[in-house]
């Protein structure tokens, strides 16, 4: 959640001292040691505290040193940032999360079919065991398919560190962009590095270039474009194979068992390691019983690098996370064509799907070891060890009858998008289920209960579009949902441009909360300033009416009943495209920022009126109708006050912000009478004070045994 | 290869954007000030959206030789944790259900739970059993510490997120690592997060490790200050006739029922008068000689019936919303919750939407009916088109004068309740109700239990009670009644009933009351069956 000045201030440490912070401030640190000019990117789990620690130090750090960043508005416009580096001398980075590769491949090919002669390189948030992500793939076949060298780091900080300053090194010595696989697990590690210097960027904003020369063979034009691709495989690769092995950027670890040795990639490294050190078969330092070659590099390998490792062997185990399994496969050609004779077990006898961790492949590990153990005790030990954990599982996992409830993630207290998806269900009731079609941000939870209004989710920015032979074809009524960063990232074009185009019968209806939320919280061109913190503001409204859409509606989310009435209109409506605008800022935001003014006006003894909620528990029957129509996390429940009713009431926590949704669902809903408003006046004015007195003398004549109120 | 080492691992199971992360650097950067290597992970995915979370550290003495590092992994290995330090119940238990605890892990849990939305959206309760995840943590650990933190840091009035410091006072107490409790204090005072609410927290947390955890008071005691405490919010009068009432009980009744009638014969008073309560108890006393001459029931069915008929014949209409909306506690109650401050004024605004029929049930039944029977009418149906139902939406400030006075008068007219459209049609289904349990008792014992019990399902306000009473008509007539005759004419005991009466209810009380369109399907299928 942002970073501190002092985290911040150690990005000036120089040779010899110690930063301690997470991954994104270790790889920031990294760029200044290489002397990066410019850094972009687009926000995405697991590289967004990257974004976030670039977007914190640009003024008080990068700005200084004359350093670009990039507020790069889709993955496409980040990527196409490299292409300062083809011609011209100059190191700059990017990074986005792993789909967001799909958006930027266009760039990508082009700028790897030039080539570059400044150090490009990519950090792409690889998320295999999809914490974050809707589908599971992997970077690896991108970097094949355009040529480009692709880096995947042990999970050590300092090793981080001094990958990325070998991988823009790799890349000028290559002239290949390169690719920088963050892996979840590796993105949110917290530990000390030890610094070195950092490079003054010999270009930059500070002094720039006064001449542009451009060299006609990189323009990937015919006839030139084939010479890009000879010079893709006779050049840039094998130089990039001569860098790696000069560097030793693939890291060999012997052992005593000389016959056989596993090769891996990456963090599996360390899950490796850590499976072999709970079979007894390596210590907590990396010395295993057999030998290990850890690719770094995952691409190009090095041929000569795996025949010196394979040769006097009889059996390897290759550990590769993730499918295709173009490691495995490389290895097999490469083994093949030496004309080696030995095994080689991979994906055969480890699983071939799913994030590899020390207990996913503990079976497999195992089974490859006792292929290749003689002694009979030796084989005992290890199958009744690499069997252990996957028992435990078992007992642990049927240890009850009842499996322990799921938890799935919820619109935050008071969220501004929670109030349009109740709006639907209430509808649900007269007009029936309609197509929903979902897209990527916060709102991709409407799918989840209490409301599941999701039909789909295609990718980010493309809903609607996705919806447009169905709104034609079905007998039921689209709606989609997007929210205001991905209407900038390319909702504008591929859905809506597309949809006033076809004429596309449906109905949009846009989230505008002001940030993007998703990835904990980043200014998007809504916000009214980008992430350098520059005014700009960005008119959803307006582009809208620039592309021809007639019906545009825009609500406040939390009164409900404009919400239904709206909804009833673009219901009725039948032809075209409706657009209706929820606006309202997210409340994490909004209380993170005025919760200090509030706290303030009130000491300096100014009049504020807050609002919280309430529910009357003994006028709640506990028939949870409530629930079904919110999902607010300061929603809950509570035993009843009466020991005659066996199951719980509402009950709402002080956590509440008061955005009021829960009593209006009542209302519109026609619930129960359970839900009141407190209004809460501190420093009263003198009106407020004399109502209240004269009230409660009222009150106190006719209420029964005294006012207490 | 020695296995024997110092490497000390912890899980942190939580519930995301509450503060876990903060907690886990906390013992991270405790580790680094004992001079060990350390490396904390924090898990991202939807955290910050109140999903479930984990955070996972490692920390080992720093090795003697430089040359040598430590490789840490990134994943907890299940069967292989020291320590999970758990922020939330559910939580704990869903980290054992994957394996990571066991027979040398020890637990430190904070025993509150944060419900989730599958919890709290079935009608009737879906929060998971407390008992459950004491049994699995018990089954899964070396050591099992709990305590109530959330509890704690209201009791201290501190925010939610103090949970977590007091959660590192407690492994500090528990001394299941390596770290002095100096090294902790510094810790937080470094990573600079709330530094002193958290240092109060932790205290609290150690403190209250250390001293552990008392039970509840003696029964006789809290028997009497039952009464007491139902007996004093009656006006004099009443109040002695409610004494009077409970003497009956104490000698008329099993213990176990006590509380129930007491509690029961007071909310009757409040709501209606002693006569109304009489009927209520002639009512009970009439099924307990049913329990007096079945051996070892316990009073079950009484209980049952007990609890449920005092909650039918206080059905909630307009006078007794507007009863509860200013009784004088009401007010005191959202002072406390709200922790209000005397110099602050406050208005309490109260959504309140009646439909027609909670509207009209007030009425005189005589007035009422005739006008209805009309509205069923063809010719009504032409002359009114409307579909939207007739709501009458209000939102008064009820500790305003004339807020409360609207109420106050409605809470006058309480003597024209029994002749009111809502008090017949209410009756009519108590009346069902009772001749029912007195039908199936004569049947089977449990048969009549599960439909005492099943009487819980009818709750709710307008729409949502009209559709509850009207799926409880319906398990009584198509699926109780045809499955027991079938029984009671082809079988010797009332299994089948039993077990499609119990899956009916579950539905009906699951999801949603349209489960009631499922378990009818059920009981049909299994009669022809049977019938085949």
């Amino acid at each position: 959640m942002g970073y501190s000045k002092e985290l911040l201030d150690q990005l000036n440490f120089g040779k010899g001292e110690t930063l301690y912070g997470d991954t994104p401030l270790v790889i920031l640190k990294a760029f200044l040691q290489s002397g990066v000019s410019y850094l972009g990117g687009y926000p995405g789990s697991p590289t967004a505290s990257l974004i976030d620690a670039i977007s914190d130090s640009y003024e008080t750090v990068l700005k200084p040193k004359g350093i670009y960043f990039d507020c790069s508005g889709n993955e496409a416009s980040a990527a196409s940032l490299l292409s300062a580096s083809i011609s011209y001398p100059i190191r700059g980075s990017v990074n986005w999360k792993i789909v967001g590769t799909n958006v930027a491949s266009d760039a990508l090919s082009h700028i790897a079919s030039s080539g570059v002669t400044g150090g490009a390189m990519i950090i792409v948030g690889e998320d295999y065991g999809c914490d974050s992500t809707c589908v599971a793939e992997r970077a690896l076949p991108f970097a094949l398919k355009s040529t480009m060298a692709v880096i995947d780091p042990r999970g050590d900080l300092d090793h981080v560190a001094k990958m990325v300053e070998a991988g823009f090194e790799l890349s000028e010595y290559s002239n290949m962009p390169v690719m920088f696989l963050l892996s979840t697990r590796v993105a949110h590690i917290m530990n000390k590095i030890k610094c070195n210097d950092n490079q003054e960027a010999q270009i930059s904003m500070l002094n720039r270039l006064n001449d542009l020369p451009t060299n006609a063979d990189t323009i990937p034009l015919p006839p030139v474009t084939f010479e890009h691709e000879k010079h893709k495989y006779n050049e840039r690769i094998p130089a990039a194979q001569k860098f790696i092995l000069d560097n030793k950027l693939n890291e060999f670890f012997d052992g005593e068992e000389k016959s056989i040795g596993i090769i891996t990639h990456g963090m599996i490294y360390n899950s490796l390691l850590r499976c072999l050190y709970n079979l007894g078969e390596a210590n907590l330092y990396g010395e295993a019983r057999l030998p290990i070659l850890n690719l770094n590099v995952t691409y190009p390998l090095v041929a000569e690098e795996i025949i010196l490792f394979l040769r006097d062997k009889k059996a390897v185990l290759i550990v590769e996370e993730g499918m295709p399994n173009l490691i495995e496969e490389q290895i097999r050609s490469i083994v093949q064509r030496a004309k080696l004779s030995l095994d080689i077990f991979g994906k055969d006898i480890l699983p071939m799907a799913g994030e590899y961790t020390p207990d996913h492949i503990a079976k497999g590990v195992g089974s490859f070891l006792l292929k290749n153990t003689l002694s009979n005790y030796e084989k005992a030990r290890i199958k009744e060890k690499s069997e252990y954990t996957e028992k435990h599982k078992e007992k642990a996992s049927t240890y009850l009858k009842q499996p322990i409830a799921k938890r799935n993630p919820v619109f935050c207290t008071g969220c501004p998008e929670r109030p349009i998806f109740t709006a639907i269900k209430i509808l649900e009731e007269d007009y029936g289920r309609s197509y929903y079609a979902s897209d990527i941000g916060c709102y991709s939870m409407s799918g989840l209960p209490p409301f599941d209004l999701s039909n789909s989710i295609t990718g980010m920015g493309i809903g609607l579009a996705s919806a447009a032979a169905l709104s034609r074809m079905a007998n039921k009524r689209v709606i989609s949902f997007m929210g205001d960063g991905t209407f900038w990232h390319s909702g504008l074009t591929t859905s809506i441009a597309n949809a006033v185009y076809n004429n596309q019968s449906a109905i949009l209806i846009i989230l505008e909360n002001f940030w993007t939320s998703m990835t904990g919280h980043h200014e998007n061109p809504a916000s009214g300033q980008n992430m350098r913190q520059e005014g700009v503001g960005m008119d959803i409204e307006k582009a809208l009416k620039g592309t021809g859409v007639k019906w545009i509606k825009a609500v406040d989310p939390y009164d409900l009943t404009e919400s239904l009435d709206v909804l009833r209109q673009a219901y009725e409506e039948d032809e075209g495209l409706k657009v209706i605008i929820s606006r309202g800022e997210c409340q994490l935001e909004k209380t993170r920022r005025e919760r200090g003014q509030i706290k303030e006006k009130i000491k300096v003894g100014k009049r504020v009126k807050q609002q919280k909620l309430g529910v009357d528990p003994e006028v709640c029957t506990g028939d949870h109708s409530c629930m079904r129509y919110n999902g607010c996390p300061s929603l809950t429940l509570k035993d009843s006050p009466t020991i005659l009713r066996e199951d719980p009431v509402a009950h709402i926590e002080h956590s509440c912000v008061g955005c009021g949704l829960c009593g209006e669902i009542a209302h519109a809903a026609v619930l129960c009478p359970s839900f009141y408003k407190v209004e809460i006046i501190d420093n009263p004015s003198i009106f407020d004070r004399l109502g209240a007195k004269i009230n409660r003398s009222l009150l106190h004549m006719i209420s029964k045994n005294g006012w207490m109120g | 290869m020695q296995k024997k080492s110092d490497l000390i691992k912890i899980l942190i199971p939580a519930v995301g954007g509450q503060g876990g992360g903060v907690l886990t650097e906390w013992v991270v950067q405790a580790f680094f000030l004992e001079d060990f290597d350390a490396q904390g992970i924090s898990l991202p995915g939807l955290s910050q959206r109140g999903g479930s979370t984990v955070y996972y550290l490692e920390a080992h003495p720093k090795p003697e030789t430089e040359d040598k590092s430590i490789i840490f992994a990134q994943f907890p290995v299940p069967g292989e944790v020291d320590i999970i330090l758990a922020q939330e119940f559910l939580e704990l238990g869903r980290a054992l259900e994957l394996g990571y605890g066991s027979d040398k892990t020890t637990i430190i849990t904070s025993s509150h739970r944060v419900y989730s939305t599958l919890e709290k959206m079935p009608i009737g309760s879906g929060i998971y059993s407390d008992e459950n995840l004491r049994k699995l943590a018990e089954g899964f650990s070396y050591k099992f510490i709990e305590l109530n933190a959330l509890e704690l840091s209201k009791q201290n009035d501190m925010d939610e997120l103090a949970v977590n410091a007091i959660l590192l006072g407690a492994l500090c107490a528990s001394e299941a690592v390596p770290i002095d409790k100096q090294s902790f204090i510094r810790s937080i005072e470094m990573v600079g997060v709330a530094v002193n609410a958290s240092l109060k927290a932790f205290e609290v947390g150690w403190e209250d490790a250390q001293i552990g955890h008392d039970k509840k008071a003696g029964s006789l005691a809290k028997w009497s200050s039952f009464v007491s405490e139902r007996a004093d919010k009656l006006e004099d009068k009443e109040k002695e006739e409610y004494l009077a009432r409970i003497s009956n009980i104490e000698s008329e009744y099993p213990e176990n029922l006590r509380e129930i009638l007491a509690e029961s014969v007071y909310r009757l008073i409040d709501y209606q008068d002693m006569n109304y309560t009489d009927k209520y108890l002639a009512e009970v006393n009439s099924i307990k000689i049913i329990d007096s001459n079945t051996r070892g029931t316990n009073y079950l069915l009484t209980e049952l019936f007990a609890k449920n008929l005092a909650l039918l014949m206080s059905f909630e209409d307009g006078i007794r919303v507007a009863e509860l909306k200013i009784k004088s506690d009401r007010f005191k109650r959202i002072r406390e919750e709200m922790r209000l401050k005397d110099d602050q004024v406050f208005h309490v605004v109260d959504y309140l939407k009646p439909d027609a029929e909670e509207i009209y049930g007030l009425l005189p039944n005589v007035l009422v009916a005739p006008v209805l029977s009309f509205t069923q009418t063809r010719l009504f149906k032409k002359i009114w088109r409307r579909k939207k139902p007739l709501t009458m939406g209000q939102t008064p400030v009820t500790n305003s004068f004339s807020g409360y006075f609207r109420m106050w008068m409605l809470t006058k007219i309480k003597f024209l309740r029994p002749h009111s459209f809502r008090y017949k049609k209410e009756h009519k289904l108590i009346k069902r109700y009772i001749e029912s349990i007195n039908k199936y008792a004569s049947y089977d014992y449990k048969l009549a239990c599960l439909v005492a019990k099943s009487a819980q399902v009818v709750k709710g306000y307008g729409r949502v009670r009209r559709r509850t009473i009207d799926a409880f008509y319906r398990f009584l007539d198509n699926i109780i009644s045809p499955l027991a005759e079938y029984e009671s004419n082809n079988r010797k005991n009332f299994d089948i009933t039993l077990e499609i009466g119990q899956e009916a209810y579950n539905l009906i009380s699951g999801e949603s009351v349209e489960g009631i369109d499922k378990a009818e399907k059920l009981a049909q299928d299994v009669l022809e069956q049977r019938a085949a």
